[in-house]
Order: structure tokens, then C-alpha cells, then sequence
């Protein structure tokens, strides 16, 4: 009977010249490759790091990332109120010259400007204007309708005495009228609907009011900011502009930056069907699972989109 | 790996509370490894070289759900398996895992019948780890995917039976047939 040859299953000479052979072996995985990995490695130890950190107070209010823009420009909007309304009870020193009989209004009453109803009704209870004004009596739309309709020097008019900007919110000169220089009364009518306004601004948390008040009434805008990189990149992934798209991921940032609706450049591209730059993302490391607010996956948007390409992109990525 | 090292365990557990140099001790320790396993089953280096980012961001993604119940290696050289798997059945679709192309699989063939290679490349030719090369193309898939598994993964015959998915005995054939096969090849090219 012919003998079964020896069965070798146990390491030998074989895996001692591979491993010898291996050694000899000069192939090696590029520096790219490497810098690539460690990058992305380096970039999540680092989103990793701040998720682990100890929560800050916004976080403990339930204040998510996608909220901190609408907070720092309600605070923002609160800060210049602040600064341009506050002089009003700091400075008292130009006094109107012609006596105002305005009587002072309670805070309470101005709380409601924001909803016309309740303005309404506070207008009525205003007393009347004195016989000498000669400024028309607004009608009661002037003031709640826009703040567009605000005198052309109304922000520096505002700077008045704070009883009249108290007292008389919700009486206005009527929309683009000046008023005369005799007619203190209506100047302080005036200025306390901007008052007024900017205080409703402020309880509404529109900042980007004011600035573009300001630049109605002439007042040099500030050149505007250069766009953020998040953004720049969001914004090159959804249009498919790939040069963009690299020189953004070579600078280094967020990969992952989610914009308003918590939609990342992923998402973006992935909506707008850019399959090239859903390539380039996720081979830069691009999070191929980061749903937007809605809990949408980029996986999910690509199906519902019929976008079979990205689908299977995503697929090969790890998304869900 | 010295006593004072961390162990791959430890490194990845690190990574996931967020040490990026972790994750760097732990890529530098197995990047020729999980290299090796994969250009020399893909017979490609562009392929291998995308897989390889590939791997090491699933890695690096996935590593707050790594579990400690395996080893690292383990669990490193599956994915690397799967991903390797699933390209190439993205990729090539018609093709057959038993027929995926592999570039140099005639590496010693080339070296040795051009006439052009010169005594230089049939130097080279006799190179040991020329012939290496050479002689794994010549393995069936299945047998290479086990014996690189084993000798670049340290995988035991139990672990590349769960990472391949085979029974114990199917990758102890695989093993002996690949051993005895390179045993034979690597003394033709010597």
C-alpha cells in the first residue's frame, strides 16, 4: 500500500522562507497612502477627543451644534440693541428742548410690539399727541408693518431720551417722513418707533436686520466676510466643482462640517448627484453615515434619489 | 513587540477615546503586514494601495465598536478580507474570485523567457524574493488567502476559518496543500 506523504500542517521550512523571502521584499505602501490614513485616523481622534471632553454649559442647556449660529446671532443682535439703545439711559445730557408731554409708558406695554393685535391696542391707549405737534398721527400699520419704514436717520435719531423712547413706541411719523426740526415731538415719535423696531428685532432674534438697516439709511457697510471653509467646501461638493472641493480637503478642516439642515458636503453632493465628488470625500475620509437633522443618511438620499452610482459608492464605504 | 509595548488591544482602545499617536503605534506595527496580505493576493499595487486606505479608515472609523473578545489581528485582517472581497466583486463583476487577474502572475515566466531582461533581470529573476512573488501567483486563490492569512495575519487555523468562513478542515487542507506547493516552487526558482 503506497504511504500517505507527511501532512506538513504544522509551520516548517516553508514559512521560514517566506518569512525570510518577505524580508527581502522591498514593496512597500506609499507615503501618500500613509499620510492619508494617519490624517483621517488623526482627524476623528480629534472629533473623538471632543466628544469625549467634559460637556460645556451649552451643551448641558440641550444647546445641539446646529443651534450655536442662531444663538451667537441672537446675542449679537442683543449686544449692538445694547450698545445703540443704551445710551438712551446712560446719557441723558441732550434734553429735548421742547417739553415732551408723552407721559412714560410701563415696560410692560412695549413688550408687545411684536404682534400688531396687542400694538394696536396699545396705541389706543396712548394718550394723545399735544395740539402743538404738527406731525401727523401714523397709522398704526407704520410701525408694526416694516422696519424699512423707518425715518432715513432713524439710528442715529435713537440716541433721545429714554422716556420718550419708553413712552411713545408705538407713535410714528409716517414712513420716510422727517421730521422737521421744530417738531420735537415728532423726531422723538419717530426715533421711539425705531426703538421700537430694534426691540423687536431683538426679541425676534433677527440679526441680520440691523446691518442691513444701516446700510439703507448710508451708513458704509463692512466688506463682506470671506466665505468659511465649511462652507466653501459644503458649497463645491454640492455644484461638483472638484478643483475647489481638493483645495479645500488640502487645507485641512472639518471634512464632516454640517451646515443649518445638519447636512455635511456629503450629503450635499449626494443630493446634487455629484458622484465624482462623493468619490473624493469618502476617499478623504468623509463620514459616509452622518445623517442630516432629519436622521436622512447619505446612503438613504442617494436610493431615494435613484442615484445607483453613489449608492454603491456609499455602500463600499460602510454606509448604512 | 517589547513587554513594555502596548498591546494592539490596548492601542485601539486608546484610538477610541480619541489618541490619534495610538492609532499611529498601531498602523506603523501592522502596515507591512495588512500590505502584504493584500498586493500579494491582488497581484496589484494601485489596487493595493487603495484597499490599504480603505482597511486602515474602516479601522479607524470603526474602533469605538471594536470589542476586545478576539484578537486585534483578528479582527484587522477581516476587514481587510472583506473589503478585498467586496472590491473585487464590485470591480470586476465577471470575473470569477477563482479567475481575478493577477498581474504578475508570471512574474518568474516574464523574467526568465525576455530576452531582453538581460543577466541583470535574471539576477533579479533568482532573487529570492522574486521568486517568493512568483510563487505564491501560482497558488489557487482560496490556498494563498489562507496561507497569507496565517503568516501575515498570525492567524490561527481556528481564526482564519472564521475570518474565510470555511471549516477547519477545508483551511487545514488549504494550508497543507499551499505549504507543500510553495515548498515545491520555491525550490524550482532556488
Amino acid at each position: 500500500m503506497k504511504p500517505l506523504p507527511p501532512p506538513h500542517d504544522s509551520p516548517d521550512d516553508a514559512d521560514e522562507r517566506y518569512r525570510r523571502a518577505s524580508e527581502l521584499d522591498p514593496s512597500r505602501p506609499s507615503e501618500a497612502t500613509r499620510h492619508a490614513v494617519l490624517s483621517h485616523a488623526a482627524r476623528l481622534a480629534a472629533a473623538r477627543a471632543r466628544r469625549g471632553a467634559p460637556r460645556g454649559w451649552l451643551s448641558l442647556a440641550g444647546i445641539t451644534p446646529g443651534w450655536r449660529p442662531a444663538l451667537a446671532g441672537t446675542i449679537a443682535a442683543v449686544l449692538i440693541a445694547g450698545v445703540v439703545v443704551a445710551p438712551q439711559f446712560l446719557a441723558p445730557a441732550v434734553a429735548p428742548q421742547a417739553p415732551l408731554t408723552v407721559p412714560p409708558t410701563p415696560v410692560e406695554s412695549v413688550q408687545p410690539v411684536a404682534s400688531p393685535a396687542t400694538a394696536a391696542s396699545a396705541r389706543r391707549a396712548v394718550p394723545a399727541q399735544p395740539a402743538a405737534s404738527p406731525a401727523p398721527v401714523a397709522p398704526p400699520e407704520s410701525v408694526a408693518r416694516s422696519p424699512r419704514g423707518a425715518p432715513a436717520n432713524a439710528m442715529t435719531r435713537v440716541v433721545v431720551s429714554g422716556s420718550v423712547n419708553r413712552g411713545a413706541p408705538k407713535v410714528s411719523t409716517p414712513a420716510g417722513a422727517a421730521a422737521p426740526a421744530s417738531a420735537p415731538a415728532a423726531a422723538a415719535s419717530s426715533d421711539a418707533a425705531t426703538g421700537a423696531m430694534l426691540q423687536e428685532h431683538v426679541v425676534a432674534g433677527r440679526l441680520a436686520v440691523a446691518p442691513a438697516a444701516a446700510v439703507s439709511r448710508g451708513v458704509p457697510a463692512a466688506p463682506a466676510p470671506p466665505e468659511a471653509p465649511a462652507e466653501a467646501l459644503r458649497r463645491a461638493a454640492a455644484i461638483g466643482d472638484l478643483a475647489t472641493l481638493r483645495a479645500q480637503l488640502a487645507r485641512g478642516g472639518d471634512i464632516d462640517a454640517r451646515d443649518a439642515a445638519g447636512r455635511t458636503a456629503l450629503m450635499l453632493a449626494t443630493l446634487n448627484g455629484r458622484a465624482d465628488a462623493v468619490t473624493l470625500l469618502l476617499a478623504h475620509g468623509a463620514d459616509a453615515n452622518a445623517a442630516d437633522e432629519r436622521g436622512t443618511t447619505p446612503l438613504a438620499a442617494a436610493i431615494a434619489a435613484n442615484e445607483s452610482g453613489i449608492a454603491a459608492t456609499l455602500s463600499r464605504y460602510g454606509a448604512r | 513587540m517589547s513587554d513594555a509595548d502596548p498591546s494592539d488591544e490596548t492601542l485601539i482602545a486608546r484610538y477610541a477615546r480619541g489618541d490619534a499617536e495610538a492609532f499611529t503605534a498601531l498602523y506603523r506595527r501592522h502596515e507591512l503586514r495588512v500590505w502584504r496580505y493584500l498586493e500579494r493576493n491582488l497581484g496589484n499595487r494601485a489596487c493595493a494601495e487603495e484597499l490599504m486606505q480603505e482597511v486602515w479608515f474602516a479601522v479607524a472609523r470603526d474602533a469605538e465598536r471594536y470589542r476586545p473578545t478576539g484578537r486585534f489581528t483578528t479582527w484587522l485582517f477581516t476587514i481587510a478580507r472583506n473589503r478585498m472581497v467586496d472590491a473585487l466583486r464590485a470591480r470586476r463583476p465577471q470575473v470569477s474570485l477563482e479567475a481575478l487577474g493577477f498581474e504578475d502572475a508570471s512574474v518568474s515566466e516574464r523574467l526568465t523567457a525576455d530576452p531582453a531582461a538581460g543577466p541583470l533581470a535574471a539576477a533579479e529573476a533568482r532573487d529570492e524574493a522574486v521568486a517568493l512573488r512568483a510563487a505564491l501567483t501560482q497558488l489557487p486563490p482560496e490556498q494563498r488567502d489562507a496561507f497569507l492569512l496565517q503568516l501575515e495575519g498570525d492567524l490561527s487555523v481556528e481564526d482564519v476559518a472564521a475570518v474565510t468562513g470555511s471549516s477547519f478542515e477545508t483551511v487545514k487542507s488549504r494550508l497543507r496543500y499551499a505549504r507543500n506547493r510553495l515548498r515545491e516552487l520555491l525550490s524550482e526558482y532556488a
